[in-house]
């Protein structure tokens, strides 16, 4: 899992599916579930997926679940911030 | 002042409880005037009595006032009564509320209201009753069905009974009850989407309603929240609509029903308010356009210090407030935001982002797809203008990865007029394919929602 520059809203899609996994599998029910749901906004709308996906990689930030890396989170919630920033806001 | 309204409320309660009582009554009533008169050979009485008779026609006339239509239902016919029938009226309408349990004196002064309101339908002079009238608190009546809307539904049942494979009964009586519960404030009964959605076919305004010059215009089957709780809109209209009313089963919602919507929809617009004042606030776009030069001294002394404004004059704040926010002229356009979950969405300036903006405040129907459970359907705030239902690649051109699932519902809306609203391009990570133009709007921003459930 190492998401490094995303190229799309589909690599962030298939990226929360495999944090989803990966946090179910170290039992993390709970914030995989979180996880889950911002992926389910996929098929609504692009800012709603953005800003759903936002909330929980921040939840998974706090959470500080030992097998995920909160710099690569970071770098997705910096990255979801700019692809927000380049249509003019949030 | 709560003991008042507690009474009152117990006794409109009362009142609405035994409604289909007196209409049962008062049908029973005229056919035993009409068999008293045909055994008397009182051809005249008889003519007067039966059904669609001018004395049959007045007794209901009467019972519409008491369930609050009260300018409609004056004037239906023009027949005087004699004042022992008046009496005969006024006596079994008192004994009806108080085995109902109303106390004596609302009864009998509804009695009163019912019976004069009979005779002034039919031209005769009988003085009224502030009394009752006061007891009978006009706030638990709403906006009615338009006889235009009644008709609409009437002529296009058997299409919707098609579609769905009902019987066009039932097909009207959906129709019908989910049109009231438009319109109307605290209507029973649970949201029917797709009737909702059918009746979204229906499009244009109603003829404004002369008795009622501060209502504004009407829309098919929509009425705005002040229309919603104006208990004056169409009711002159009643006289048409009644049967229709009748025929589909449709009763006036109780007082609880009407204060707890009440509550909600002025709950959902103060959230709507407050969110666009504190976008506003934020980005420190609050300011009024040149062309809100006539804007009321109070507005203008809100947007130029909102929170010291409301310190100070908390009264006048939501006026003010709602002034700034939804009149035309003060609401700032572009260049403004519009809250979100994180922070300001904020208006594009490409020429594409200007005509759909452009598009938007004219009413073009704006769009959503989703999953139940999960996506936010009323109070959205994010909308695309093209249509799921009828665009391929739909998910794709909005920048969304999920094309392959297929949505549970689509839904659409046009923006309240004057409400806050940008356009930009739907957001994407990194050389994310799609970015066609999507709305964000305050949630609770987008009226005449239509649902549409995919096969």
């Amino acid at each position: 899992m190492n998401p490094q520059t995303l190229k799309s809203n589909l690599e962030l899609l298939e990226y929360l599916k495999k944090m989803t996994k990966i946090l179910r599998e170290n039992d993390y029910a709970e914030l995989a579930k979180e996880v889950e749901r911002a992926s389910l906004f996929a098929s609504g709308s692009s800012s709603e997926f953005l800003h759903e996906t936002q909330i929980a990689l921040e939840d998974v930030i706090a959470a500080k679940p030992k097998p995920i890396d909160p710099k690569e989170v970071q770098s997705v919630i910096h990255q979801i911030a700019e692809a927000f920033h380049r249509v003019g806001g949030a | 002042m709560q003991e008042i309204e507690q009474e009152v409320t117990a006794q409109a309660t009362a009142i609405a409880s035994v409604h289909k009582a007196l209409a049962r009554e008062a049908g029973d009533f005229a056919k035993a005037k009409e068999a008293e008169a045909k055994a008397n050979g009182d051809a005249e009485g008889e003519k007067l009595w039966k059904e669609g008779g001018a004395a049959h026609v007045l007794l209901h006339t009467g019972l519409g006032l008491l369930t609050g239509n009260v300018a409609g239902a004056v004037g239906a016919a023009a027949a005087s009564l004699a004042a022992p029938v008046l009496s005969e009226v006024q006596d079994g309408v008192t004994n009806i509320l108080k085995d109902a349990g109303a106390s004596d004196v609302v009864a009998k002064e509804t009695g009163k209201i019912v019976a004069s309101a009979t005779a002034a339908a039919g031209g005769a002079i009988v003085s009224g009753s502030p009394g009752a009238a006061a007891a009978l608190n006009t706030e638990m009546f709403n906006r009615q069905l338009h006889p235009d809307e009644t008709k609409w539904i009437k002529d296009n049942a058997k299409r919707f009974a098609q579609q769905l494979g009902i019987s066009e009964q039932e097909a009207e009586q959906r129709l019908a009850q989910q049109a009231a519960r438009q319109v109307q404030n605290g209507m029973p009964g649970q949201e029917d989407a797709q009737s909702r959605a059918f009746l979204s076919q229906a499009k244009g305004m109603l003829a404004a309603d002369p008795s009622c010059p501060s209502c504004g215009p009407g829309y098919m089957f929509y009425a705005t929240p002040e229309q919603k709780a104006n208990p004056n809109m169409y009711a002159n209209t009643l006289s048409q609509t009644e049967t229709f009313y009748r025929e589909n089963n449709i009763s006036q919602p109780t007082p609880q029903q009407i204060t707890q919507s009440v509550a909600h929809d002025q709950t959902l617009r103060n959230t709507v308010m407050q969110r666009t004042i504190l976008a506003a606030m934020l980005s420190g776009t609050l300011v009024l356009a040149p062309a809100a030069s006539g804007i009321a001294t109070e507005a203008a002394a809100f947007a130029k210090n909102p929170v010291g404004y409301c310190i100070s004059n908390p009264a006048g704040c939501t006026v003010a407030a709602e002034t700034v926010a939804y009149t035309a002229a003060g609401v700032p356009q572009v260049g403004s935001g519009v809250l979100t979950p994180h922070g300001i969405a904020r208006q594009a300036n490409s020429p594409v982002a200007r005509v759909a903006l452009d598009e938007a405040q004219s009413g073009t129907t704006l769009y959503r797809q989703g999953s139940f459970g999960v996506q936010n359907t009323t109070d959205a705030q994010f909308w695309s203008f093209q249509n799921p239902a009828s665009t391929k690649g739909f998910a794709n051109q909005m920048g969304m990865p999920g094309d392959t699932a297929k949505p549970d519902w689509i839904m659409g809306g046009q923006i309240f007029p004057g409400s806050p609203i940008i356009t930009r391009p739907a957001p994407g990570i990194g050389a994310n394919v799609g970015g066609s133009m999507e709305a964000v709007v305050p949630e609770g921003g987008v009226r005449h929602l239509w649902f549409h459930m995919p096969n």
